[in-house]
C-alpha cells in the first residue's frame, strides 16, 4: 500500500520544546501539541497529541465547568486507567475543533482539579479523531499532520 | 511553514514555552493577553472577549503521568 497525501492539505501543529524538572534536573523535551477549540472553535486550548491514548480526557475543574459542561451531572464517573492508575471521569460528548473541522467527540472530564504545573488542558486521545484524520508525526521535522481521511 | 491562517496558533508556534512553564496564558488576537498561575482566572477572562478568537495555553513544567 503506497501512501499519498500529495493532494491534501493537512492541518499542521507543532512539536513544542517544553522544560520539564525530572528528578530535580531541567530536561527539555519535544512534545507534539496542538490548539483545539472545546465547544466553540473560538477558544482554543492546548492539547498534547496522544497516540498511546484511547479517549481524549479534559478537566471539568476549571475547564468544563467554565465551558458550561458538567452542571447536571448524575450518577457514578467511569474509572479511566493510565500509567498512573485509575481516575474518575465523566465521558460527555461535545463538539470539539480542530482546524475548522468540527467532531463531536465524547471527552472523558476528569473529576480531580487541574494542575498548571503538572498537566495539558486537553490530551487528544484516538477514538474519533484518529479516525477522521490520518495523523502523520515527523519529529524529526516537528511538525504532526493531519489529513482528513 | 505551512501552518492554517489562524492567529493564536502562530502565536503559539512561535512561543518560547519556556517562558512561560508553570503558568496559564491567555491568546486575544494573536497576542498575550493574560498570564497568571490560576487557569480559572485566565480563562474567565478569556470567556469575556466577546466575538475574538482566543487561546488558553498551560504550559507544564513538572513531570506527568500523562508523558512519560
Amino acid at each position: 500500500m503506497v501512501l499519498d497525501y500529495s493532494e491534501k492539505v493537512p492541518i499542521i501543529f507543532p512539536y513544542k520544546e517544553c522544560e520539564i524538572f525530572i528528578s530535580g534536573k531541567l530536561e527539555k523535551v519535544l512534545r507534539p501539541l496542538a490548539l483545539v477549540g472545546l465547544t466553540s472553535k473560538n477558544i482554543k486550548f492546548d492539547a498534547l497529541i496522544d497516540s498511546g491514548s484511547d479517549r481524549t480526557i479534559s478537566f471539568l475543574d476549571p475547564f468544563g465547568y467554565e465551558l458550561g459542561i458538567g452542571d447536571d451531572l448524575s450518577g457514578e464517573p467511569d474509572e479511566i486507567g493510565g500509567l498512573s492508575g485509575s481516575e474518575p471521569a465523566w465521558p460527555i460528548h461535545i463538539d470539539l475543533f480542530v482546524g475548522n473541522r468540527r467532531l463531536n467527540v465524547p471527552v472523558h472530564w476528569l473529576t480531580r482539579k487541574f494542575d498548571v504545573q503538572k498537566d495539558y488542558p486537553v490530551i487528544l486521545g484516538r477514538k474519533i479523531i484518529f479516525d477522521y484524520f490520518d495523523v502523520v508525526f515527523r519529529q524529526k521535522e516537528k511538525l504532526i499532520y493531519f489529513y482528513k481521511r | 511553514m505551512r501552518f492554517q491562517n489562524d492567529k493564536a496558533l502562530n502565536k503559539f508556534v512561535n512561543m518560547d514555552l519556556s517562558q512561560y512553564a508553570g503558568l496559564a496564558v491567555g491568546i486575544v488576537g494573536g497576542k498575550i493577553q493574560f498570564q497568571d498561575p490560576s487557569p480559572q482566572k485566565v480563562l474567565k477572562l478569556l470567556l469575556k472577549q466577546k466575538n475574538k478568537d482566543v487561546a488558553l495555553v498551560c504550559i507544564p513544567n513538572r513531570k506527568t503521568a500523562m508523558c512519560i
